[in-house]
C-alpha cells in the first residue's frame, strides 16, 4: 500500500473516509474546469481526481487490469404496457415508433415526445464499479468502517468472514449473494464516537446489572455468576474488552463525570459507588468486580453507542447491498448498477468528470 | 461512446455557485481574499441586491495568475481549517435527526432550513469578531428566541438525498426499516415463496432473499444469548432516508430489467414494412431471450394481461396458484436431481476427507503434466474466486 499523505490540508486531495480534514476537503472542492484545456488534459485531469478518490492504494496497474468498458445498467419495464401490447408499437412504420406523446412545440421550441419524462442513464458514473465489487470497499460502503482504509485492515488482519470464513484478502471479488460479516465490536469502535465510546463508560443499566450479579453472588455461597474465576481464557477476554476502574467510578458518580479527573485510583472505585448508590448504602464493589461481568458485556454495545462524528455526511447504504446492523452481517445482491437518472456509486464527481476519466481508460485515447 | 464536451471557450457549470446560495453563505468568509470579504460580510447585513450577474466559485486571481489552483487557498490558520471547525462544522455534524431526515453535505448556510426563514439564517458566531455585529444582534436575539428552530415541516419538503452537492446523479435509496424486515421474514415462514413476497412488499427478489438469511443469523444470536447491537441499528437507521412498512409498501422497483450488452451495439436487420415486429422477434435477431423473460417478475406481465382482459379475480388466483404450484414442482424436480447426482458419486471416507470421486476422462480434466505450472511462481496472487457456502 502507498505511503502517502492523505489528508493533507494544503495539498487536499478527497479521500473516501469520515476523517476531519477529509471532510473540510471535500467542503471546499471544486470539480476540475474543463476551459482552456485540451482534450487530453481534460481526460488527464479528470483521471487523477476520480483515481484519488476512488482506490487510491491501488496501483494504477493493478485498477488497469480491473477496468472494464462495459458499464452496467438496467432499465425500469412496466408490466402493464408491456401487456398492453407486444412492442411493435416501437418499430411501427419505418422504423421509428408510433409516438405515443407527441412532442409539443411551445415557442419554437419542442417539449415532451417518447421517453422525455424519462432522465438519461448516467452511465460515466460506473466507471469504477468493479471497485465495489472488492470486499473492503463493500465493507465501508456497508457503514462497517470509517474509511476505506480502515476497512482494508480489518480485512487484512482477518476480522472480516465471507460466508461464514476467514477472508484475509481486501482485494476478494465479492460474488452476488455472499454475505460478509465483521466482529460488532470493532464495527462499534470504528463507526462510534470515540470521545463518547460505550467502552469507556458503564450506563445505568449496565451498572444496575453488574450490582444484581454481585448482590446475587453474595447471596449465596456457591458462585451463581457468569464466569468461573479460574477461568482464565474468558478473564483475558473480558480485560481486554472491558474499561477502566476509573472510568467506572467516573460514570458512577453522577454529576463528578463531567470533571476531567482521570487519576481516581481504582481502590476508590468501590467508595465512590457504594457513596453515590441511591438505593443501598451497604453496597460494597469487590475488588475483583470485574469476574462478574457476563461473557458477552451487552452495555459495551449496547446502551451508549453514538454515531462517530460527520457519520450524517455519509450515512447510506447503496442498493446493492442489504446490511443488517444488529449483527454487523451484510449480503452483496447483485454488482452495482445505474438506472434513469442515477448510478450506485457514492462519488463527488459529475457526469462530465467522470466521462473523460472513463475515456482515459478506454484502451485508445 | 464519445465524450459529450462543452466547448472549451465555455466556463464549466459545475463550478458554479449560484449567487442567491453564496450570498449568505458560512463558507464565504473562508472563500474570499480578505479585502473583499470585510466587505461582503458588511453587504450580508444588508437586503439582497439583484442578482445581476452569477459568480464564479473561486478567489484565484484570474488575470495575474494562470495557473489552475483545485482548491482555495484560504486565510486563516492551518489553510482555514481551524475556523472551519468552529464555525461551519458544527452544523454539518448532526448525530441525532429527526423523522429519517438526513443532513448531508450542502453548501447552504443552514444545513436544516430553520424557523425564521426570509433568506436571512445567517449564523450568528460569524459576526462574532465584529464588535458593532455582536451590538446590533443582542437585542433581536432577546425578541425572537425561537429564532434558531429547526422547520420540520420545510425540512422535510426540501430534503436533499444527494450527499455529495458537486454530484446530483448520485441519489441515495432508502433502506427498509427493522419491521419492514420482520415483515418479510413473518411472510416467508408462513410459507409464501419469496417471489410471491418480492411482488407484495415491492422488494427485489434478491433483497427479500438476502434480509431471511440475515434475519435466521440474528435468531440465531437471540437463541444464544448474543447481544444484538440494536442501539447501533436504531441510530443508524436514523441518520438515512428508511422506507416503513404500511399496507401498500412501495420500497423499489421490482422489475428492473439489466440492459443486455448484445444490445449496446446496432443491428441493421432489413424487416419487410407491414410486417409486425415484436419483443420476441426483437430477441430472436439479437440472440437474446425477449424481455418478457429475461425482467424480474415476468409473471406480473400476465397478471396485467388477464385484468385488461377482465378475468375475475377468483379465476387470476386460481391461474397464480398453479403458476406457483408448477414452479415448486420444477425447483423440487432440480433438487432431486442434484442429490441424484450428488448420490451417484463415489464416497471414500477417510479421518480427514472425504473424498468424492466421479468418472472423468483424461486429458479432458487436470492439468498435464509437463506443462508449466505457476501456483508456486513469486508475485502470483490466489485471492479465491469464491466462498462457497
Amino acid at each position: 500500500m502507498a505511503k502517502q499523505k492523505l489528508f493533507s490540508l494544503k495539498r487536499p486531495r478527497i479521500r473516501q473516509s469520515w476523517n476531519k480534514h477529509n471532510v473540510y476537503n471535500l467542503f471546499r472542492y471544486r470539480l476540475p474546469p474543463t476551459s482552456g484545456r485540451t482534450f487530453f488534459q481534460q481526460k488527464f485531469r479528470a483521471k487523477q481526481e476520480t483515481r484519488r478518490w476512488h482506490g487510491e492504494y491501488l496501483t494504477e496497474r493493478k485498477w488497469n487490469s480491473m477496468f472494464r468498458h462495459t458499464l452496467r445498467g438496467v432499465i425500469r419495464m412496466n408490466p402493464a404496457e408491456m401487456a398492453a401490447g407486444d412492442g411493435s408499437a416501437a418499430v411501427a412504420g419505418r422504423g421509428s415508433g408510433v409516438d405515443v406523446r407527441p412532442p409539443v412545440r411551445i415557442k419554437g421550441m419542442l417539449y415532451g415526445g417518447p421517453g422525455a419524462h424519462e432522465r438519461p442513464i448516467p452511465f460515466a458514473q460506473m466507471t469504477f464499479a468493479p471497485l465495489e465489487r472488492r470486499l473492503d470497499t463493500a465493507v465501508y460502503r456497508a457503514l462497517f468502517a470509517s474509511s476505506v482504509r480502515q476497512a482494508r485492515n480489518f480485512c487484512v488482519h482477518g476480522k472480516v468472514l465471507v460466508n461464514g470464513k476467514k477472508m484475509p484478502h481486501a482485494g476478494y471479488m465479492l460474488n452476488p449473494g455472499d454475505m460478509f460479516s465483521v466482529d460488532p465490536i470493532l464495527v462499534m469502535r470504528a463507526i462510534g464516537n470515540e470521545s463518547t465510546r460505550a467502552f469507556r463508560r458503564l450506563s445505568d443499566k449496565a451498572k444496575e446489572d453488574l450490582r444484581t450479579a454481585i448482590e446475587s453472588a453474595a447471596r449465596t455461597p456457591k458462585s451463581t455468576t457468569f464466569l468461573k474465576r479460574d477461568d482464565s481464557k474468558t478473564h483475558a477476554s473480558n480485560a481486554d474488552a472491558e474499561m477502566e476502574a476509573d472510568a467506572f467510578a467516573k460514570s458512577s458518580s453522577s454529576e463528578e463525570a463531567e470533571s476531567t479527573d482521570t487519576d481516581t485510583p481504582s481502590a476508590s472505585a468501590a467508595e465512590t459507588l457504594a457513596v453515590t448508590g441511591t438505593k443501598d448504602k451497604n453496597f460494597h464493589l469487590p475488588a475483583n468486580w470485574r469476574s462478574y461481568l457476563p461473557k458477552y458485556p451487552r452495555w459495551k454495545i449496547y446502551d451508549a453507542w453514538q454515531p462517530k462524528r460527520f457519520m450524517n455526511l455519509f450515512a447510506f447504504i447503496p442498493r446493492y447491498l442489504e446490511v443488517n446492523h444488529n449483527i454487523c452481517h451484510a449480503v452483496y445482491l447483485r454488482h452495482p448498477v445505474a438506472r434513469a437518472g442515477s448510478a450506485e456509486i457514492p462519488n463527488p464527481f459529475n457526469n462530465e468528470t467522470m466521462q473523460l476519466a472513463y475515456n482515459w481508460y478506454l484502451r485508445r485515447r | 461512446m464519445p465524450p459529450r464536451l462543452r466547448p472549451s471557450s465555455l466556463t464549466s457549470t459545475a463550478n458554479v455557485i449560484p449567487q442567491s446560495l453564496i450570498s449568505n453563505s458560512p463558507l464565504l468568509p473562508f472563500l474570499l481574499p480578505l479585502p473583499l470579504r470585510n466587505s461582503m460580510l458588511a453587504l450580508s447585513r444588508q437586503p439582497p441586491s439583484s442578482p445581476s450577474s452569477s459568480r464564479q466559485f473561486s478567489t484565484s486571481k484570474p488575470l495575474a495568475s494562470s495557473r489552475y489552483r483545485r482548491f482555495e487557498k484560504t486565510p486563516g490558520r492551518r489553510n482555514g481549517f481551524i475556523d472551519w471547525m468552529r464555525d461551519v462544522a458544527p452544523l454539518l455534524n448532526n448525530p441525532t435527526p429527526l423523522r429519517n431526515i438526513p443532513t448531508y453535505m450542502s453548501y447552504k448556510p443552514q444545513p436544516l432550513p430553520r424557523k425564521d426563514g426570509q433568506g436571512d439564517s445567517t449564523p450568528k458566531r460569524e459576526f462574532d469578531d465584529q464588535g458593532n455585529a455582536i451590538d446590533s444582534d443582542k437585542p433581536r436575539r432577546v425578541k425572537r428566541p425561537k429564532a434558531d428552530e429547526v422547520d420540520w415541516e420545510r425540512a422535510m419538503s426540501e430534503m436533499s438525498l444527494s450527499p455529495f452537492p458537486t454530484n446530483p446523479s448520485f441519489e441515495v435509496h432508502p433502506v427498509i426499516s427493522t419491521e419492514f424486515r420482520e415483515q418479510i421474514y413473518s411472510r416467508i415462514k408462513m410459507g409464501r415463496s419469496v417471489r410471491r413476497v418480492s411482488a407484495e412488499l415491492n422488494c427485489e427478489l434478491e433483497r427479500v432473499a438476502a434480509v431471511v438469511r440475515l434475519k435466521e443469523i440474528e435468531r440465531m444470536w437471540e437463541d444464544q444469548n448474543r447481544p444484538l447491537c440494536t442501539e447501533m441499528q436504531t441510530r443508524v437507521h436514523a441518520l438515512m432516508p428508511v422506507s416503513h412498512f404500511t399496507d401498500m409498501p412501495q420500497h423499489e422497483s421490482i422489475t428492473d430489467m439489466r440492459i443486455h450488452p448484445a444490445t449496446n451495439n446496432q443491428l441493421f436487420l432489413a424487416v419487410p414494412e407491414s410486417m409486425p415486429f415484436s419483443r420476441k422477434d426483437a430477441g430472436d435477431a439479437l440472440g437474446i431471450l425477449p424481455a418478457d423473460q429475461r425482467m424480474p417478475h415476468g409473471e406480473l406481465i400476465e397478471v396485467e394481461r388477464m385484468r385488461i382482459e377482465g378475468k375475475s379475480m377468483e379465476e387470476m388466483v386460481e391461474v397464480e396458484r398453479q403458476r406457483e404450484e408448477a414452479e415448486f414442482q420444477a425447483a423440487q424436480a432440480k433438487q432431486e436431481r442434484v442429490a441424484a447426482k450428488k448420490k451417484a458419486e463415489t464416497v471414500v471416507e477417510t479421518d480427514r476427507f472425504q473424498f468424492r470421486l466421479k468418472p472423468a476422462v483424461t486429458g479432458l480434466v487436470g492439468f498435464r503434466y509437463g506443462v508449466p505450472h505457476d501456483d508456486r511462481s513469486r508475485g502470483v496472487v490466489k485471492i479465491p474466486k469464491r466462498v462457497v457456502v
